[in-house]
């Protein structure tokens, strides 16, 4: 019994310590453009400027530790251009490529006004009228 | 109550068609001195029978015409079926809490077209939504009336066509903004478009900016059409407005698949949406509710 709760407890620390140490770097590197002036990143690897990994070690179900070394590129502005995910220990390559798919960013937003050349601002769709129209018998029913 | 009118028509390079309908504003831009009547009145005409087909407020509707069927097998149109068709994929793919036969509970909460009156009182979880399936151009409906609700999924549709319309009258250099969705080409001097992406509940800020280049573009947010505790975005296992994220955007290859990209990321479990994405081949962007976001690796762009 002690075995196993030890057992899950350096598993949890080392889940914890790998999701920190992922988010840290990644969430730092990710945090980009503080008042510069906007310009759009090419996706082609010439536009990289920096390229920053970290290490991310986390448990598979069958209680396997799997070490995760992520490599993100990023241009000049910050702008991401290429995530990869190299494989260091143990670890299940379709597992990897799948968690690699995603990044957590910080998004602070920057005024429409400060960007330059843009032709369109994709939004969410504005209040119809028909919402309009029934929005005071909606609000009487809450 | 309805309306498809020409607001403005520009007079550049860049010829503008603007208008209302499908109860938001639409902008078509062509990158070309010529921007015909022909070709204007073909995408007014498009878009005003899409309204009276597939409006769950026009009570003669297509997605109005089950409203009182018995359980049984329905001849239906090939453009309704190819609309449920792909809401069955997103239906399958989040485990059923997207489903378009919401339509029924989201009257009975009170988001209903005004000559339908009064409803019956009925609570949203003893609201039954029936079950039904497509067999080819068939719908089966499986136990009782059921209203169908296409949401963002049907606009996207609508964007496309009229881009296809825009092709069939020879425009090669074209956006197409159905409001806030886009679809567009590249420009005349082969250049994207840029297209800002307002940041969820701030209309005067970008969260990022992209280029598209023969692409759509959806973005949508749990802000706008909410009222109180309710929202449009109705998850059809709970039976409640689904609040999981406060906002979304997608690129796809059309502006259908980035709408259902978007549909899917609002229903569908965090854990889904690598699934989702490969589905609608989709690259996305999904605003949480404490300033970060989770980016799909292969998003290209600038995220502010």
């Amino acid at each position: 019994m002690f075995k196993t709760k030890g057992k899950k407890l350096v598993l949890a620390i080392a889940l914890l310590a790998g999701i920190f140490t992922y988010y840290r770097f990644a969430a730092i590197t990710f945090e980009p453009y503080k008042n510069e002036e906007e310009v759009l990143p090419s996706t082609s690897r010439e536009s990289i400027a920096k390229e920053v990994s970290a290490l991310s070690r986390y448990m598979t179900p069958k209680e396997v530790e799997d070490v995760v070394k992520f490599i993100v590129s990023v241009d000049a502005r910050g702008s991401i251009v290429e995530v990869r995910a190299e494989v260091l220990e143990n670890a299940n390559v379709k597992k990897t490529q799948e968690f690699a798919r995603e990044l957590s960013v910080i998004i602070k937003g920057k005024k429409l006004s400060e960007l330059t050349a843009i032709d369109k601002v994709g939004t969410s769709s504005l209040t119809t009228e028909a919402f309009n129209e029934i929005l005071d018998d909606l609000k009487s029913q809450l | 109550m309805r309306s498809l009118t020409i607001l403005r028509v520009n007079c550049n390079r860049m010829q503008t068609l603007e208008f209302a309908g499908l109860g938001t504003q639409w902008t078509v831009i062509v990158d070309d001195e010529q921007f015909s009547d022909h070709a204007k009145g073909a995408i007014l005409g498009f878009v005003r029978t899409f309204e009276d087909r597939f409006s769950r407020f026009l009570l003669s509707s297509e997605t109005n015409a089950f409203r009182h069927a018995l359980p049984g097998t329905y001849e239906i149109s090939e453009e309704f079926a190819d609309l449920l068709r792909m809401a069955d994929r997103l239906r399958v793919l989040t485990g059923g809490v997207y489903d378009p036969a919401v339509g029924g509970l989201l009257e009975h909460c009170g988001y209903r077209a005004a000559a339908l009156g009064e409803l019956p009182t009925v609570s949203p979880q003893d609201f039954v939504i029936h079950q039904w399936s497509l067999q080819e151009n068939a719908l089966l409906i499986i136990a009782g009336p059921i209203v169908f609700d296409l949401g963002g999924m049907g606009k996207g549709y609508c964007i496309d066509v009229v881009g296809k319309i825009l092709k069939e009258h020879g425009y090669r250099y074209f956006l197409v903004d159905g409001g806030g969705d886009i679809l567009a080409t590249e420009k005349r001097d082969g250049s994207a478009w840029r297209i800002a992406i307002e940041y969820p509940g701030k209309p005067d800020t970008a969260a990022g900016v992209v280029e598209l280049r023969h692409q759509g573009l959806a973005v949508s947010d749990s802000y706008r059409r909410r009222f109180g505790k309710w929202h449009h975005l109705m998850d059809a296992q709970a039976k409640r407005s689904v609040d999981s994220l406060v906002g979304c955007a997608a690129v796809a290859s059309t502006a259908w698949a980035a709408d259902c990209m978007t549909s899917g990321l609002f229903f569908a479990k965090p854990e889904q949406f690598p699934d989702v994405a490969r589905e609608f081949s989709a690259r996305y962007m999904v605003f949480r509710n404490d300033g970060t976001a989770i980016v799909s690796s292969d998003w290209s762009g600038a995220i502010f």
